[in-house]
Parts: C-alpha cells; sequence; structure tokens
C-alpha cells in the first residue's frame, strides 16, 4: 500500500467516524458486492488481534508449565476466606469443604505433570498455534457480531419504511467496525471496559447513520431500527427471567 | 476440466461477496444441478481437506491422550471423595464404566486416517445434503407464496450460496475458531432466492428462507417424539 493510498484510507475513516455521509456513499457505490465491506472488516479485526497478540508475544518464548503450588495457591486463599464462615456452618458442610479442599490438593500434582506432557511436536508449536489462533479468530468474530446485529437492523429499518438494498446496506453498515478498533486495548484492567463501551455506542451511532443514508430514513426512524433489536432482546430476556421466577413460586407452593 | 475448475472458483468467489450478477449466471446456466453439485462438491472437498490438515496439526501439538487417561484416572482415584466409592462395588462399577465411555467417545474425534478420510467424503456429502434440502424446500414454499423461479435457478443458485462456507478452510490452523460462516450463508441463500424469485416481496422470500430450517427442527422433534415413544414401549415390553 503506498503513503497515499493509506493517507485517503485514514482520512476516510475519519471522516466515517465524524458520521460525514461521503465514506457511507462511497462504500455503497460502484459494483454490488461485499468485497470492499468484508475487507475492511477483516483488516480492523485483524489489528484489533494484532495488538492482543503482541501483548501477549512473551508468552510465546515461555514454557507454559503450571505447577501444584499455582494451582492450589488460588483455592487455599478462597479457603482462608471462608473460614471464619465455616467456623460457624453446620459439620456436613464443614465435612464436605475439608474433602473439596483435599480433592484439589490431591489432583493439583496430577495437572502439573499433565502439562509436563510431550507432544509430537515441540511445545513451541502448540504456543504459536494457540497465539495464532487467538490472533486470526479476532476478524472472524468480528465479521459474525457484524453480519448478525446488520440483518437485525437491516429488518427492522425494512419494517419501518426503508427501501434500501441488502448489499448497500451492509457495505455502508461495514464502517460501523471502525470504532472497534478501541476494543483492541480491553485488556488494559478499567480502563479497557469502558473503551470496549464507548466503541459499541460508537459503532451504533454509524450503524444509524448507514441506515439513515441507504434506507432513506429519518434520523428518529434509523435510531429506532437500530435499537429495536435491543429491545427485543431485553424484552426476550425479561421474559425468559419472569418466567423463570414463575415456575420457582410455582414449585415452591 | 482445468477452466473450468478456475470458472467455479472465481464464481464462489463473487458468490462469496452476495455479487447478484453470480447468482443470476448460476441459476441461468444450462445444467444448473449438475453444475450446482460440481460447486457444493468442489467446496465440500476444499473444506474437507482443510478440516484433515487441521486435525493432524491438532493431534501434533496435543500430548498423548492415553497417558493423560492414566494420569487422570490415578489423580482421581487418590482424591478423598474416591474412599467413599471404593466402599460401594455398583458405584465403582459405574464410575470405570462412565470414566471409558467419556475416553472412547473422545477417541472417536481424535486424528486417525480414517477420521481424514470420513472427513474428506462427509464434508462434500453434507452439504450436498444440506444444499438440495434446502433448495427443494424453499422452492415449493416460495412457489406456494407465488414465486415465478423454476426448480432449476434455484438449485444453481442456491448451490452458490455455499460459498461462505471456504471460511472454514481456515479451520486448517488448529485454535482458530470460524464465525460467521451460518449467518452469511444464510445472506448467501436469501440473495440467491431474491434473485430467482424476483417477483416475491423481500418478506414472502425470508418466510422461504426460514421455512427450510424450521421444517428440519420440526422434523426432528417428532422424530424424537417418535423414537423417544418406541423406546418406552420397548422398555416397558421389557418389565412387563
Amino acid at each position: 500500500m503506498t503513503r497515499s493510498s493509506l493517507a485517503e484510507w485514514v482520512a476516510l475513516a475519519r471522516a466515517a467516524l465524524t458520521l460525514k455521509a461521503e465514506p457511507f456513499h462511497l462504500f455503497t457505490a460502484g459494483r454490488a458486492s461485499l468485497k470492499r465491506a468484508v475487507l475492511l472488516v477483516i483488516v480492523v479485526g485483524l489489528l484489533i488481534g494484532a495488538v492482543q497478540a503482541l501483548a501477549g508475544l512473551g508468552a510465546l518464548f515461555r514454557p507454559t508449565v503450571i505447577t501444584a503450588e499455582e494451582i492450589t495457591g488460588g483455592f487455599n486463599q478462597f479457603f482462608e476466606q471462608m473460614t471464619p464462615f465455616l467456623d460457624s456452618a453446620d459439620p456436613a458442610m464443614r465435612e464436605f469443604m475439608n474433602i473439596y479442599r483435599g480433592s484439589i490438593e490431591t489432583f493439583a500434582p496430577t495437572l502439573e505433570e499433565i502439562s509436563k506432557l510431550p507432544a509430537p511436536l515441540p511445545g513451541f508449536f502448540g504456543r504459536l498455534f494457540t497465539w495464532l489462533g487467538g490472533w486470526l479468530s479476532t476478524p472472524f468474530a468480528l465479521l459474525s457480531k457484524w453480519l448478525l446485529l446488520s440483518i437485525w437492523i437491516m429488518l427492522f429499518a425494512r419494517l419501518l419504511g426503508g427501501r434500501g438494498s441488502l448489499l448497500a446496506y451492509l457495505s455502508a453498515s461495514s464502517l460501523s467496525t471502525l470504532p472497534h478498533l478501541l476494543g483492541a486495548f480491553s485488556f488494559i484492567p478499567c480502563v479497557g471496559f469502558l473503551l470496549g463501551l464507548t466503541a459499541s455506542i460508537w459503532g451504533l451511532a454509524m450503524q444509524a447513520r448507514a441506515v439513515e443514508l441507504t434506507h432513506d430514513l429519518s434520523r428518529g426512524r434509523a435510531v429506532a431500527a437500530v435499537l429495536l433489536p435491543y429491545a427485543l432482546l431485553l424484552l426476550l430476556l425479561m421474559c425468559g427471567l419472569f418466567s423463570f421466577i414463575l415456575l420457582l413460586a410455582t414449585a415452591g407452593s | 476440466m482445468n477452466k473450468s475448475i478456475r470458472h467455479v472458483a472465481a464464481q464462489v468467489w463473487r458468490g462469496l461477496f452476495l455479487e447478484p450478477d453470480a447468482y443470476d449466471e448460476a441459476a441461468d446456466s444450462p445444467n444448473p444441478f449438475v453444475e450446482g453439485l460440481f460447486m457444493v462438491a468442489f467446496v465440500g472437498l476444499l473444506v474437507g481437506v482443510a478440516a484433515g490438515i487441521g486435525g493432524l496439526l491438532d493431534w501434533a501439538i496435543t500430548p498423548d491422550l492415553g497417558r493423560m487417561r492414566e494420569l487422570i484416572l490415578q489423580g482421581l482415584q487418590a482424591m478423598p471423595w474416591f474412599e467413599f466409592l471404593r466402599g460401594d462395588a455398583e458405584a465403582l462399577r459405574q464410575f470405570d464404566f462412565g470414566y471409558d465411555l467419556g475416553w472412547r467417545i473422545s477417541e472417536i474425534f481424535q486424528p486417525s486416517a480414517l477420521n481424514l478420510l470420513s472427513q474428506l467424503i462427509l464434508t462434500p456429502l453434507g452439504l450436498i445434503l444440506s444444499w438440495l434440502w434446502f433448495a427443494l424446500i424453499a422452492q415449493g414454499v416460495a412457489r406456494l407464496l407465488g414465486g415465478n423461479g423454476t426448480t432449476r435457478q434455484t438449485l444453481g443458485a442456491t448451490a452458490l450460496a455455499v460459498a461462505p462456507n471456504l471460511l472454514n478452510i481456515f479451520g486448517l490452523l488448529p485454535m482458530v475458531s470460524v464465525a460467521a460462516v451460518g449467518v452469511w450463508t444464510l445472506l448467501a441463500r436469501y440473495v440467491a432466492l431474491r434473485r430467482v424469485h424476483e417477483n416475491l416481496t423481500w418478506g414472502r422470500t425470508l418466510i422461504a428462507l426460514l421455512a427450510p430450517a424450521i421444517l428440519f427442527v420440526l422434523l426432528i422433534v417428532l422424530l424424537s417424539l417418535l423414537l423417544s415413544s418406541l423406546f418406552a414401549a420397548l422398555i416397558g415390553g421389557l418389565f412387563s
């Protein structure tokens, strides 16, 4: 890629992120094909994965042997925190917890031994494939998320009177994956979650813009088309929860 | 033949990106069933080979499962709760049976020459059956809803909708989870039906698109009910 074409892509991304109409029109223009849209989503996915892969590069060159102490360490901490509660618990509960603790302590050396078992290929290859798998799975996950969400939004946009074609809308909506680049830093404690949330909200705003422009809908209807799939999901979850509570109450009475 | 493979590859590539012209071409080909069959088998074979290589690589980075089985059993037998099991011969027998069964099931998925061969055969076969089921049911429903496409056209266009399965080629790398194939296939099938039955509204096309999957689920539920009542009758007969 030449420097000028890279600069063009950056300018295009900046215009799309600020919800300008040109990038959305550009993505829907020309021959009807998803090629450009899919390419964009894959590049964004690879970049997100690359940041996380770079963060985990050290583990690639470090043999991973889990020691029995490492395994029991975390559990012992949990049991120590539970001690004040266990003192006042009934004997059956105390015995159960003792057996539970004893089982973990006895099984930990087995796990250590399993982690040392050799494979036909040297251990480095196992770590390499795990590292590569983590990286290369990211574009697929993003692709799946984008397509699934876009289908629902497309459905609601049509129900709200939209007349845009599937290919035009999908091409334009692919730009909504751009803010997810922020999600590359989701491994940072506390800030990571906020960045992920910002990326999701920003992505939805761009989806609304794509609906507005490709379906020729008013801004209000476009926003409704984007939010209705979430409202439906929430409604289904609430119905499920309500049924579960009702079932428990009926079983209890 | 070489030229036709190149042509099929190019058409599948265009079908992957949902290019309407590619679906029109597939629908209007002189022999859509044979060409479709070749296309689906071609994609299935590629995916099958990739899955085979992926299985081999997976085996190469996995420790000996026989040794793992022994170690886990020894570890379980050393646990305090296992003492309770030792006192009950029936419980111990059930444990041994369950443990053995679990590992035997896992052996089915371990790479072997037989597994490799079955993947090469079953992947294209599965795709062909799925294509035929979808095309014929969707065509029937589309016609009932007033669609004007022919069965030949639907067979040709929906064969191209297997293109998203090409993504599964990435399965040759162990640990890569290939998502999006299902949803992409759904979109490709929608485009195929829309191109063939151009007089149908999008809502009716959607019904024709979902009908084969709904019918399949209903059929499975019905078969399960039939089989379970058959089993119940058999078991009841044994104990009466």
